[in-house]
């Protein structure tokens, strides 16, 4: 859950993620829409940088060890860890992503 | 007057073994002192392996087409060795890749980094994989978002007992060329 309060620095926690073997049958986490709407919210408040999200959401992205509350979750992160692909991320673009999410 | 000396070599038996007619050795007949390489100048078998353990090497190369049933994903068989591109060729216990994308971001992919095996998907024949390796495949394909498939190929190498030994994610921009590879 560290990975979801940033309590320590994101590489630090990526690293230590990568300790863990990549195949995981049964989910030792699932992301609920408060905790990625959390995480998010700390973007646009500016307590976590756009580049932030941008690398813990690469860090969740296909994880065997975790899955979604709902599936739109897992798109929403692929739209977060490819910036590239999905278009650039703002903050207007967070808050509308927090309303589908609400919804 | 000293008397010159000189070293002089010492001579000892480390090993030596009776055996039977039939090849067993005998009690209390075989004396051993750790030494290895002691059959043929090879490592006996028991040494390669520890007692009561099999042995079996696998070298991974066969080359082989799969799709699996009711998909267009592209699941490809393939040694190490023949991987060309940077990224990958320290994995020498590959034997599955699994590529998941739309086919010609995975053709796209086999072009680049295994022009041997690259192979056209339309073409392959349906293989059924059991087991471990399968289960592996099915959550593979649960996790790759569906927004993915035309801009990101997700990429994943596992061995025959199902283990994921790499996976990694190449985002391609609209021209096709590759944006970043990223490992997952």
């Amino acid at each position: 859950m560290d990975l979801f309060f940033f309590k320590a620095d994101l590489s630090e926690l990526q690293n230590e993620l990568s300790q863990y073997p990549w195949d995981a049958e049964e989910h030792v986490l699932i992301v609920s829409q408060r905790d990625l709407t959390n995480v998010i919210d700390r973007c646009i408040k500016n307590e976590i940088t756009i580049d932030d999200i941008i690398t813990w959401a690469n860090v969740i992205e296909c994880r065997d060890d975790l899955d979604f509350e709902v599936g739109e979750m897992q798109e929403i992160v692929f739209e977060l860890a490819n910036p590239e692909i999905s278009g650039e991320i703002t903050k207007e673009r967070l808050e509308e992503i927090i309303n589908e999410l609400q919804k | 007057m000293p008397i010159p000396t000189k070293p002089s070599p010492c001579v000892g038996i480390r090993t030596c073994s009776d055996y039977s007619p039939f090849g067993v050795e005998l009690d209390g007949r075989t004396l051993s002192g750790g030494y290895r390489f002691g059959y043929q100048g090879s490592e006996k078998d028991n040494e390669l392996k520890g007692n009561g353990n099999s042995y079996q090497m696998v070298t991974g190369r066969k080359q082989e087409t799969l799709t699996f049933k009711g998909t267009k994903q592209l699941v490809k068989s393939c040694g190490a060795s023949e991987h060309r591109a940077e990224d990958i060729a320290t994995f020498v216990d590959c034997s599955l890749y699994l590529g998941l994308g739309t086919a010609a971001l995975v053709k796209q992919s086999m072009t680049r980094v295994a022009p041997m095996i690259m192979a056209d998907a339309a073409k392959s024949s349906t293989t059924v994989i059991d087991g471990a390796v399968k289960s592996n495949y099915g959550r593979f394909v649960s996790k790759i978002p569906a927004n993915s498939k035309k801009s990101a190929l997700y990429q994943k190498w596992v061995n025959l007992q199902g283990e994921t030994l790499n996976m990694l994610k190449t985002t391609f921009a609209p021209d096709g060329s590759i944006i970043h590879v990223k490992p997952k």
